[in-house]
């Protein structure tokens, strides 16, 4: 449990903020998809693959103080705070956790996109693990999400480049 | 001509009372509940290990299945019977219906036959998830199940799987199947009120049925109810979940049994090698391939408790000793959890652990509401008022449409709803031996 919660921890130190719940859900999922195994479990949704899961343990997080939820004219801000930096250091002293370190250019690109960009990415890639080629994948993305045709195109090469 | 009613079967359910299926018109859904994938279900429990404190809670992932099929049935023949039931302006969502009923019904069928015998010990050991295996038992041309269904019509695998899955591009149907109000959660709160003798879980089927709707939010297909007729009934379906989940499948009792079998597993995944392990279910670890599939379909409750039984006389202390609790139903004890940044408290637990000569994994069951297996998305979802559109995620939501088709989330129309979303549904618990309770307050 302890080894779990410090990765979604060291996540959220690396990161220090993310903008929304939906973008949180998405760049979770990416991480693991790309190797950093949270161990969260996905399914899909109408906004793409979803973790109740995740959901649940970033509110535990939440009434822990360990991360603060803070309402902005935008929606919601997930911040790191004090006392999760502290206890995440205590963890680390206690248990010989090694510090984790994810690839910090890769986790600034994916948390500078849209939620929207962000969805169709995620759907793009669960359907690759689904057996889908990449065409057949792009052309499913289409077909579920009619409503951000726009961004479509941008979506393999964006993922081939993570 | 009389022939003494020989063209329906039918099976008698203590929820439904009859579920019928015409021998006929329904022969696809008969074979497929004839074949050997599906029977399996028969020996899988629905509950897994809650009738350690609900004795009656020992019905069946068979017995659900027909029961989700039953009410999809009832479901689809009420919008096909009243096209005003649809918020739309061109009724097109229920057309789609309509069209794909045999596959909505199918998929209600086939939704949960992937499950395992305790599903989350089984998805935690293998790292393989039951949705995995209820696609692979569908498409893969090995089972009974593919067979039917391509003997159907060819590519009907393929669809019913999409449905499963959620990508299928006729929403309407996969609404029908995955929503807050899905034939699913209607049958398994209902059906687990019932067998455990919970009367928390009832509501009143009849009116919720009544008021289905089906309306567009944000331009997508949604099930949801008359803001109008069904706002009590609203209520009174998501305080049915609140009660259920509270005490039936949060018990501090049920997840103590839930949190011990995980950990004989665990256990015995470290002892692979000096201990057996059940034959399929090393198949499994050792590969992912097609014959693989048959060794999964192999397992059911007989065959975890069989090996819980051989495992209870091993010489391995720890194993021995969680597999005679779960035996002899001598389990763990709930003590008040030590907060995770309280570390004097667990350096405490640290000695007490090394005194015992047990690792401490094993002697304290740390448990949290993310862990278990019942999420209820909606109880465990604070309300979130300022969120922008588009942002919750629909699984989150329960609908109600008013005279003009617009939608209207339930805890912003009722307080009471309001009230228990932004409450804790459940707190953090933790489970010792009995015999170092003493330790704890």
């Amino acid at each position: 449990m302890f080894e779990h919660l410090h990765k979604l921890l060291s996540l959220f130190r690396q990161v220090e903020t993310i903008s929304g719940r939906k973008k949180l859900q998405k760049i979770v999922y990416l991480l693991q998809d790309q190797g950093f195994d949270l161990e969260m479990d996905y399914s899909y949704y109408h906004y793409g693959p979803y973790s109740a899961e995740l959901q649940a343990e970033v509110e535990e997080l939440v009434e822990s103080g360990f991360v603060v939820e803070e309402k902005t004219s935008k929606g919601y801000e997930y911040h790191f705070t004090k006392k999760g930096s502290e206890f995440l250091r205590s963890m680390e002293e206690q248990f010989e956790f090694q510090e984790v370190c994810l690839d910090t250019t890769q986790l600034k690109l994916l948390n500078e996109q849209s939620s929207q960009f962000l969805e169709l990415v995620s759907t793009y890639a669960f359907l690759l693990k689904k057996d889908y080629k990449p065409e057949q994948s792009l052309d499913k993305t289409k077909e579920l999400k009619p409503h951000l045709a726009e961004y479509i195109d941008n979506v393999r090469d964006f993922y081939d480049n993570l | 001509m009389y022939n003494g009613g020989e063209e329906v079967k039918a099976f008698r359910d203590p929820v439904h009372n009859l579920i019928r299926f015409d021998k006929n018109e329904e022969k696809l859904l008969l074979d497929l509940i004839d074949s050997r994938e599906f029977q399996r279900l028969r020996y899988i429990r629905q509950l897994g290990l809650s009738s350690f404190t609900y004795i009656g809670a020992e019905h069946t992932r068979f017995a659900h299945s027909l029961g989700v099929v039953h009410l999809m049935k009832r479901i689809i023949d009420q919008f096909a019977n009243n096209r005003r039931l649809s918020c739309t302006e061109d009724f097109k969502d229920i057309e789609e219906i309509i069209e794909h009923r045999v596959l909505v019904l199918v998929a209600a069928l086939l939704h949960d036959v992937g499950h395992g015998p305790f599903s989350h010990v089984l998805e935690k050991t293998t790292g393989i998830k039951h949705e995995y295996w209820t696609e692979r038992i569908i498409r893969s041309e090995k089972t009974e199940i593919n067979q039917i269904l391509e003997g159907y019509k060819s590519g009907f695998a393929e669809n019913v799987a999409k449905v499963i899955e959620r990508i299928h591009s006729c929403q309407a149907v996969v609404k029908l199947l995955s929503s807050q109000l899905d034939a699913d959660r209607l049958d398994y709160l209902l059906r687990d009120s019932v067998m455990t003798g919970a009367g928390y879980g009832s509501f009143d089927l009849e009116w919720l049925l009544h008021c289905l709707r089906l309306g567009k939010v944000n331009g997508t297909v949604e099930v949801g109810l008359d803001l109008n007729k069904g706002l009590s009934i609203a209520e009174d379906f998501v305080m049915a979940r609140y009660y259920m989940y509270k005490h039936v499948y949060f018990h501090k009792t049920t997840r103590c049994a839930e949190k011990m079998i995980d950990k004989v597993f665990e256990r015995a995944l470290e002892l692979q090698g000096q201990i057996s392990l059940p034959p399929a279910l090393e198949v499994i670890l050792k590969n992912n391939n097609e014959d693989v599939l048959d060794s999964y379909l192999s397992l059911t409750d007989n065959t975890i408790w069989y090996f819980i039984n051989i495992w209870s006389t091993v010489d391995d202390l720890v194993l021995s000793m969680l597999c005679r609790g779960l035996l002899h139903r001598q389990l763990y004890k709930m003590v008040t959890a030590v907060e995770l940044d309280n570390w004097e408290r667990q350096d405490q637990l640290n000695e007490l652990a090394k005194s015992e000569g047990i690792h401490r994994k094993y002697l304290f069951l740390m448990d949290r509401p993310s862990s278990s297996v019942y999420k209820d998305t909606y109880l465990l979802t604070k309300l979130k008022d300022a969120e922008g559109k588009g942002e919750n995620e629909a699984t989150e939501q329960i609908f109600l449409f008013d005279k003009k088709g617009e939608p209207h989330e339930l805890s912003t129309v009722s307080s009471i709803i309001n009230t228990i979303r932004n409450n804790k549904v459940s707190e953090k618990m933790m489970f010792v031996p009995a015999r170092l309770k003493k330790h704890f307050v």
